[in-house]
This record gives C-alpha cells, structure tokens and sequence, in this order.
C-alpha cells in the first residue's frame, strides 16, 4: 500500500539521516562570502530585483548591461572609424609610421599592439574620449598582455568591489580547474592570483585550494604542512575545519600506505 | 506539522521553514541570511543524501545560496525553496559528475555530530546508518530517491513533494509509492547489514 509506513530499521535510518547537520562554519562561510560581494554583484541584483519588482515590464539586469555594453563597445569604435575613415587629404598611414616600421618592425609591433592607433598622439586622444572599462576578470587564458590592459586600466567606481570580484573570480577559475582534474592548471592559476594579489582578502581560501592541489598532484607533504601552517596562522578561519579534515586524511592515508 | 503553504515543518528542525516568511503576502526577496537559516540545513543534507562528502556538499551549498542570491529576481515570492532545491539538484549532478561519482566518507564523522558529545562507537553506528541507507538510496531510481528522501527523511507532505519537484500530487503520490515499494525490497535484501547492530 502507498501510505503503508516504513518499519522501525528504515524508519531509524531515515531519523539519523536527518539528524545530520552542516558544520556552523558553513553558516559564517556563507555569510562571509555574500558580505564579500555584497556591495558588488548581490547588490546589484537586489537592484535590479527592487526595479524588476517594482516594474515587471522594465528590462532585466542583464538587458541593462548588454545595453551598457553595446554602448561602450559604440563610443570605442566610433572614434576609430571616423580616425581612420578614407580622406583624400590624409592618408590612412602616415610617412612617419611607415619609416618606422621599415625600420623596427618587431619593437613596433610591440610598442603598439596590433589595434593601436599609428599616431601617438591620437591614441592618447582616443583613449581620453573612450569610456573606463572595469577590470577584466579571468574568464579564459590570462595572457600576459590581457594582464597588462587590466593593470593598466584606471580604477574602477569601486576598486574594493573591483578587486574582490577579481579575486573571486581567479578563484573560482582555479577550483574549476581543480574540480575538472587539472591541479596543475589550477596550481598555476593561483600561483598567478598569489603574484598579483600580495595579501589579498581571499589568501585562506586560495591557500585551502592549493593545498588541494597539491594533494591531488600527489604532493602530500607539500600540502599537508601548507594545512598545518594555514591552522596554525588562522584557528579562527572558517576555513579551519576543512585544513583540519585534510591533515587528519592525509595522516590516515599516510597510516594506511606505511609498510607492515 | 503542515505549513499555510502547504509545506509541512519536518520533525525536529531546527531552521524555519519556509512559509515562515512566505506564508503571508510578503513582496520582498528574504535576505540573504533568512534565506540560508530557513533553508541551509535541508540543503546540505539533500546534497549529503545526493551523494556528495562532507567537503563537496559545503561547496555545493556555497554554490547554490550564491546562485540564489544572483538571481533573486527571478525567484517568484515565496518560491525560495523550491528555487534552492532545483539548483540543488543541479549542482549535485555537476560535483558527482566532476568527482567521477566518488564517495568520501572518511570525514563525515566530524565537527556536526561529534559536537553532539556522542560516544565514538555511537559514532560510528550513525555513520554506518546513513552510509546504508545511501547505499539503498542509490539503488532506487533518482526520482524515486529524492521523492522518498522528501518524504521520510524531511517529513514532506505529497502536495509539498509535488511543489518541489514540479509535478502533479497524483504523479508524486504514486512514485512515493513505488519508492516505499522498492524501498521495503531492499530493506528486505539488506536487513541482515542492520548497521544498529541488534535486530530491531
């Protein structure tokens, strides 16, 4: 029958399976994370959700900000083209760039990237005239170049939010890493969030990344003394338990490989 | 206990459920802290239930409260649950597809239950339980597991099962059925494993 109870054996395992409970760390982890993006994207959304709300026929946040893009992806363009629009009177290179790249064409090349403007002059112009990008978040290779745009990029409204943007971001690209199998590459993405990021807010749960990286490199000492000293450094860290967890495995597993 | 909503309050939760905020007509998204008292218990121990360690499933939940709160405009008032449900469901598949379905239970015996003061032999009792009855879980049919999860371990009505997994209650009660069913066979299999040592 469909409402026939369980008995006691299944009834009990059921009862303790509830009784089953997150460590309060994760509560405070939980917390500490919104508080970390809290005045960045979560507030936002809470904009938005106030707005959207408020007028459902009104577009979404992510309408606004395909909006905001395509209008910045406007006013940087705009300029260039009419820059480098055909005139009779002005030839689209000038005699000057075309010496110089006769006669240096690799420290050009560098000087300029391939989509700078020939005339120094109107490049400060130009990017006087265009508006300030935020920084760029790691979402694919972070090639040296596309590191230097982001460094050299003015600060954002909010370099705090900003920053820790970045930073989760950077993060969040190494566990992925992790999580797909590719320690290495998630060891070599931190390692880069480390450089950039001397001190960063974040430096605990990057460590507790690292550790798990090196572990799953099969570099257990490594990672075992990276846990010990993220303990030692940080009892208070929510992030305690987990480095906690990890020596204890690591020691168990240790136990279990020892010879006889 | 069942809810104005129709959400029933399990037994012995301790975090309010959710019609404690959606029971009346509130036109407000719950801060973010509501949100993870009402609802944090239930989902990490879906997550658990669904297969992930300890570790795995606090990563999850980060994963599911954050995409919660990044699309809170889309959550319909007093939906929250079954948002956070859905994206549960979701990002379990994703961590036991990344994880090659890989079970950890060397550190579930850790802070939660070891705060409760248990003795460690009761210790382990509790973890041989829940790791039989995930054992059995998994052997029923997905659907049929976290029907059966809602139903006996959080103490879920039909019509609530129904509104989590979006299907009609007739539909709900009568995969509830077929769980228990399959569920009593495996027990039935199974019973001389009794992970609480005497025959009960």
């Amino acid at each position: 029958m469909s409402d026939d109870p369980l008995d006691e054996l299944g009834r009990r395992l059921f009862t303790v399976a509830h009784t089953e409970r997150p460590s309060p760390a994760l509560r405070e982890r939980l917390l500490a994370s919104h508080q970390a993006l809290g005045s960045g994207a979560a507030q936002k959304s809470r904009d938005s959700e106030q707005a959207g709300r408020s007028e459902r026929a009104r577009p979404s946040l992510g309408r606004w900000l395909l909006l905001a893009a395509l209008v910045a992806g406007l006013a940087l363009a705009l300029p260039r083209v009419l820059h480098r629009a055909p005139n009779p009177e002005k030839p689209l290179i000038s005699a000057e760039y075309r010496k110089e790249r006769a006669a240096s064409p690799i420290e050009h090349a560098q000087t300029l990237g391939p989509s700078e403007p020939a005339d120094s002059s109107e490049a400060a112009t130009l990017r006087d005239r265009v508006p300030k990008a935020a920084p760029t978040p790691p979402n694919s290779q972070p090639g040296p170049s596309r590191l230097a745009r982001t460094r050299e990029a003015p600060a954002a409204p909010s370099p705090t939010r900003a920053a820790l943007a970045e930073q989760l971001e950077w993060l969040k690209q190494a566990r992925v890493a992790l999580r797909s199998g590719d320690s290495v590459r998630a060891l070599e993405l931190l390692e880069t969030y480390e450089s950039k990021r001397a001190g960063a807010d974040l430096q605990d749960e990057a460590n507790l990344l690292r550790i798990e990286a090196l572990a799953a490199m099969g570099r257990q000492a490594e990672a075992t003394l990276l846990a010990e000293r993220l303990v030692r450094e940080n009892p208070n860290s929510p992030l305690v338990d987990r480095a906690r967890s990890f020596i204890r495995d690591a020691a168990s597993e240790s136990h279990r490989n020892a010879p006889p | 206990m069942t809810s104005a909503r129709g959400l029933p309050r399990p037994a012995g939760a301790t975090s309010p459920p959710v019609a404690a905020h959606a029971g009346s007509e509130r036109d407000h998204f719950p801060e973010f802290s509501e949100l993870v008292d009402a609802h944090l218990d239930f989902i990490w121990r879906l997550l658990r239930r669904l297969g992930l360690s300890p570790a795995d499933a606090d990563d999850a939940v980060q994963h599911v409260f954050m995409l919660a709160e990044g699309k809170r405009s889309q959550i319909a008032s007093g939906k929250e649950r079954t948002f956070l449900y859905g994206m549960a469901l979701r990002v379990a598949a994703n961590a036991r597809r990344l994880a090659g379905r890989r079970r950890e239970v060397s550190d579930a015996v850790l802070a939660p239950v070891a705060a409760e003061g248990l003795l460690p032999d009761q210790l382990l009792e509790i973890e041989r339980a829940r790791s039989f009855l995930d054992e059995l879980v998994a052997e029923l049919p997905e659907e049929l597991g976290r029907i059966l999860l809602l139903s006996e371990m959080e103490g879920y009505t039909v019509a609530a099962i129904a509104e989590l997994e979006g299907i009609p209650a007739g539909t709900a009660a009568s995969r509830l059925r077929r769980a228990r069913t399959l569920f009593r066979e495996l027990l039935a299999r199974e019973g001389h494993r009794n992970p609480f040592g005497v025959a009960i």
